[in-house]
């Protein structure tokens, strides 16, 4: 038994904001105090504390082949982790892409205990999990990719809704998957054709359907299986001018269901062209305020450089073309596409300004917490070691206005952020952070600290006035130690999450059949074998 | 079954055991076939210094090698699953070795030139489902080559090339008389070690540029226009190269020119570059991809200092041994004698030598300690990586009772290691 006293408490779920209250720990999870005085009971005091439950990370790259890839691209980023001088570890360098272990350790430091992998192929699930499981300490999950596969892409234009929602689920099962992810419905498939996709009713070659009907029909396949998270988009036209209305229409198009947009700061832009470029955050939380079964991360930007990695293969290929840097792409049979390249955001570059701005004024307009969620993309928008600058920046106007002084004016004024001083509680960073991600993903005993919760705690010191997220002074995690005193002093294997939705078993055969005529490993060989996760959970559908 | 044979992996063969022989195998390749129905025949047998051992003699034979080192290699590791590929990381990792991948000779120059200008790059369902026109570059003749014709390219059916061959159009660019120009509907020699020049005009050719030479590398231009048009009016093209492309000494900039080439069709058209690996090193992909998950490098990593440094040339096997710049070498899979070059056979010789492979090989007579182990793939189950970074999972066929597997193997020694540096 562990016991966490004095501490400073915030847990929006219970309504505890900053509170001091004591914690039982039993068995991994949050107990009631025992009316007895047990014996041989850990004592964590942490007084003068602050005390939340682990950071849950909705959106992030960390496993899988373009994790791969982009090491395989970049030997000279990796090698910026080491100070030959100290001859140390430099941690808080940002590093697109971290070994194995460091991603596990570099996130438990910062007190993050939930992360989920965005996104997956199919065919390359069984690598995604090779890494999952070797990452310590987190818990974690993967979203499968589905917004380009020509099979779904088949079942929806003949409107097979029945088929489709047996095949969705067939995929998640076997592929041990979370969630349903489409990335730019239709458009990454398109451009292996050599056709690009703008709006949500460009139809598709070859079929009669258009990305609206993806959106609606995977949209209706999920609620129908009962998944506990909505389907995870990443909308059409990323980084383009006026793509606003493009994320309009893809609300619009599922009519209510369930929907969680990823890196929306890529996507909440007005004007027509680079001339008129401009942010439109307002509107994409007037979206939110209107739209209550959509829930966001906003994929912020901070400047320097990093790894762009996607399963948006044309994107990256245009962001190639651009910069002229060196540039892989993966297209993946039947399924997906992917891409990456080195990239930096500058604070001389209007753009990036712009770019970096719209996703603070996003979050910091935003009059429902419970639907945006900080995220960076990580490493699209920076490497998620920014997560504490980005609170920073959050909770301290002061600091904000110091930071923007250095920045590209012309960018600033291309949106409302020099206008907003507001500054976020703390009990809104653990929303943002903790609760509202945890809740949206529907891990129940996640993000909050009430009896019965899974005891991932952070605890963190002040200094100066602040908290210092950087570095929990204490993390528990499924109610063992983790980090003492800043450091690392325990590894063991989290969680996998996964679900496992029903399917009517006749389906297997039309599978078989489809993936021997266009695949090239037979349907059999896309389960994913338990012998792939050390320890794995499956989350109820409902 | 999955046939863990070479890197294509094909997963549909169905085999055949009677108690713990295999007596039939369907679906396979000739090569494959010959290596399921050999598996048990011409094993490696437990050896110290020479004389008949056992397991545990061995491993602590090893052992005392490995730890009597100030800079010990482990190399090889292309046909081990990925499970025993994590293990020789972790033990380098412990031991402060070097490590490197046994390697057919297009890998390392494709990693240098990824690092110099990318890849553009796809799944062979890819090249199955869509390429109507496919470029064979260096691939020369295997006996993986006519698996990858039939079940990927030339000969297979696909959703947008229905007819197979009917709708491609093949071209067979090699210095010498290839597989793929049996099907080719444009074959190019091009004189040894000329690729990049050649490269670099076709390069031109396609953005427009204007070429004085009228003969390039041997090939006329006229002959290299008719390419260029080609490659640019397809509608997805696939570059598949293979060793022939990287046997000069400038080999990755062959490969570098190749990818440049497959990104500035893209401009025009879409356009992949694939590459074959020949008839060994079946989980070549994997072991880079574990390699670069634990130290964040694909190959040629060297753990002596409290970082991992890579260098490839530097910490290169071939280099270390060559040099004789490594004390022990501890050889996961044995290589096949030619493929080594003289000076890499002498250091051998010289070098105190531990060896784990599951067949008898002409190396062992130079090896301090031999550690036999069953077939992966066959005896032993695990993860394999195909040629484009499909993963399979290749489940055991039988109990090959008396073998441990190359995983058990270094997973012993690891064991026995940690015990000694405890217990100094």
């Amino acid at each position: 038994m562990l016991k966490v006293i004095n501490g400073y408490v915030y847990d929006p779920v219970q309504g505890l904001n900053g509170q001091k209250k004591d914690l039982w720990i039993d068995n991994g999870t949050i107990i009631e105090a025992p009316e007895e005085k047990s014996q041989g009971c850990q004592v964590i005091d942490a007084a003068d504390m602050i005390v939340m439950p682990g950071g849950v990370d909705i959106h992030s790259h960390i496993a899988g082949p373009k994790i791969y890839s982009a090491r395989l691209l970049r030997p000279e980023e990796y090698r910026r982790y080491y100070d030959l001088k100290k001859r140390t570890l430099q941690e808080s360098t940002a590093v697109a892409v971290p070994t194995i272990s460091l991603t596990g350790f570099l996130y438990t430091k910062m007190g993050y205990t939930t992360v989920m992998e965005a996104a997956v192929p199919p065919i390359m699930a069984r690598h995604a999990h090779m890494d999952l499981n070797d990452i310590p300490v987190i818990d974690k999950g993967c979203f499968i990719l589905m917004g380009n596969n020509r099979y779904i892409f088949d079942l929806i234009s003949r409107k097979q809704k029945g088929q489709l929602k047996d095949f969705v689920a067939w995929l998640l099962h076997n592929t041990g998957g979370y969630a349903i992810k489409i990335v730019d419905p239709g458009g990454v498939d398109s451009w292996k054709g050599q056709k690009v996709i703008c709006s949500l009713d460009d139809l598709l070659e070859g079929f009669n359907i258009s990305p609206r009907h993806i959106l609606a029909s995977l949209a209706e396949a999920s609620d129908e299986l009962g998944l506990p998270h909505g389907i995870h988009v990443h909308c059409n036209n990323l980084g383009m001018p006026g793509n606003i209305l493009t994320t309009e229409e893809t609300i619009t198009a599922v009519s209510g269901r369930r929907l969680h947009l990823a890196h929306v700061q890529f996507h909440c832009y007005g004007g027509t062209s680079v001339d008129n470029w401009n942010s439109a955050a307002y509107r994409l939380i007037e979206l939110l305020e209107k739209n209550s079964n959509v829930t966001v991360d906003v994929g912020q930007i901070m400047f320097g450089e990093t790894t762009a990695l996607s399963a948006d293969g044309r994107l990256q290929y245009e962001l190639h073309r651009a910069s002229g840097c060196k540039w892989m792409n993966k297209d993946i049979e039947m399924e997906t596409g992917s891409g990456l390249l080195p990239l930096s955001y500058s604070e001389k570059n209007w753009i990036n300004v712009m770019q970096w701005a719209a996703g603070l004024e996003l979050l910091l307009s935003a009059t429902n917490p419970w639907q945006l969620f900080l995220t960076t993309d990580h490493p699209n928008g920076c490497s998620f070691v920014n997560y504490p600058l980005i609170i920073q920046l959050l909770m301290d106007k002061g600091f904000r206005r110091q930071v923007m002084q250095k920045l590209n004016k012309k960018g600033l004024k291309r949106t409302a952020l020099l206008d907003i001083d507001r500054e976020y509680s703390l009990n809104d960073i653990v929303v943002i952070t903790r609760s509202g991600p945890a809740k949206a993903l529907g891990l129940k005993r996640k993000g909050h600290l009430q009896v019965g919760a899974d005891a991932d705690i952070a605890i963190y010191r002040k200094a100066n006035g602040r908290v210092d997220f950087s570095k929990a002074y204490y993390v528990i995690k499924s109610g063992k130690m983790v980090v003492k005193e800043g450091e690392i002093i325990d590894r063991f294997p989290g969680v996998t999450y996964m679900v496992k939705p029903r399917y009517d078993e006749n389906i297997t055969e039309v599978i078989r059949a489809y993936y021997k005529k266009y695949s090239t490993i037979s349907a059999a060989n896309y389960a994913v074998q338990d012998n792939y996760y050390k320890a794995k959970e499956v989350i109820p559908c409902t | 079954m999955v046939c863990p044979f070479c890197s294509l992996l094909c997963d549909d063969l169905t085999v055949i055991t009677r108690g713990n022989a295999i007596v039939e195998v369907n679906g396979a390749c000739n090569t494959g076939l010959s290596r399921f129905i050999n598996a048990h025949k011409n094993r490696a047998r437990c050896m110290v210094h020479g004389a008949a051992s056992e397991y545990s003699r061995a491993v602590q034979a090893a052992a005392e090698i490995l730890s009597g080192c100030r800079h010990p290699l482990i190399f090889g590791l292309s046909s081990a699953v990925c499970e025993a590929q994590k293990e020789a990381v972790l033990l380098a990792q412990l031991i402060k070795a070097s490590i490197d991948v046994a390697s057919p000779a297009n890998l390392t120059p494709s990693v240098m030139a990824v690092q110099l200008a990318g890849f553009p790059t796809c799944t062979l369902g890819e090249v199955k489902n869509r390429a109507d026109v496919v470029v064979f570059w260096g691939c020369g003749s295997g006996a993986s080559c006519q698996q990858f014709f039939s079940r990927f390219s030339i000969n297979a059916k696909g959703e947008f090339i229905t007819r197979g061959e009917k709708d491609r159009f093949i071209i067979s660019v090699d210095t010498a008389p290839a597989a793929a120009a049996k099907y080719a509907n444009l074959i190019l020699r091009v004189d040894a070690g000329q690729d990049y020049e050649v490269l670099g005009v076709l390069r031109g050719l396609i953005k427009g540029k204007k070429i004085l030479q009228q003969k390039v590398g041997g090939i006329c231009l006229e002959k290299l226009k008719e390419l260029a048009k080609r490659l640019k009016q397809c509608r997805y093209g696939v570059f598949v190269y293979g060793t022939g492309l990287a046997s000069t000494r400038r080999a990755y900039m062959n490969v570098a020119a190749a990818v440049s080439l497959v990104r500035d069709l893209n401009s025009f058209t879409r356009f992949s570059i694939v590459p074959v690996y020949g008839d060994d090193y079946a989980n070549v992909s994997g072991v880079q991809q574990i390699f670069a998950s634990v130290s964040g490098y694909p190959l040629a990593v060297n753990f002596s200092r409290e970082y991992p440094r890579y260098n490839p040339g530097e910490f290169s096997a071939a280099e270390l041994i060559s040099n004789e710049d490594v004390d022990g070498i501890l050889m996961v899979g044995a290589e096949p004698e030619d493929n080594l070059p003289g000076p890499v056979l002498k250091g051998l010789k010289n070098i105190p030598l531990i060896l784990i492979n599951s067949h008898h090989s002409p190396l062992m007579k130079y090896a301090d300690v031999v550690i036999p182990t069953t077939v992966n793939g066959v005896g032993a189950s695990g993860t394999y990586f195909r040629v484009d970074g499909v993963p399979l999972y290749a489940d055991k066929l039988l109990d090959d009772v008396g073998y441990i597997s190359d995983f058990e193997a270094l997973k012993l020694l690891s064991e026995r290691l940690c015990a000694n540096v405890k217990s100094d």
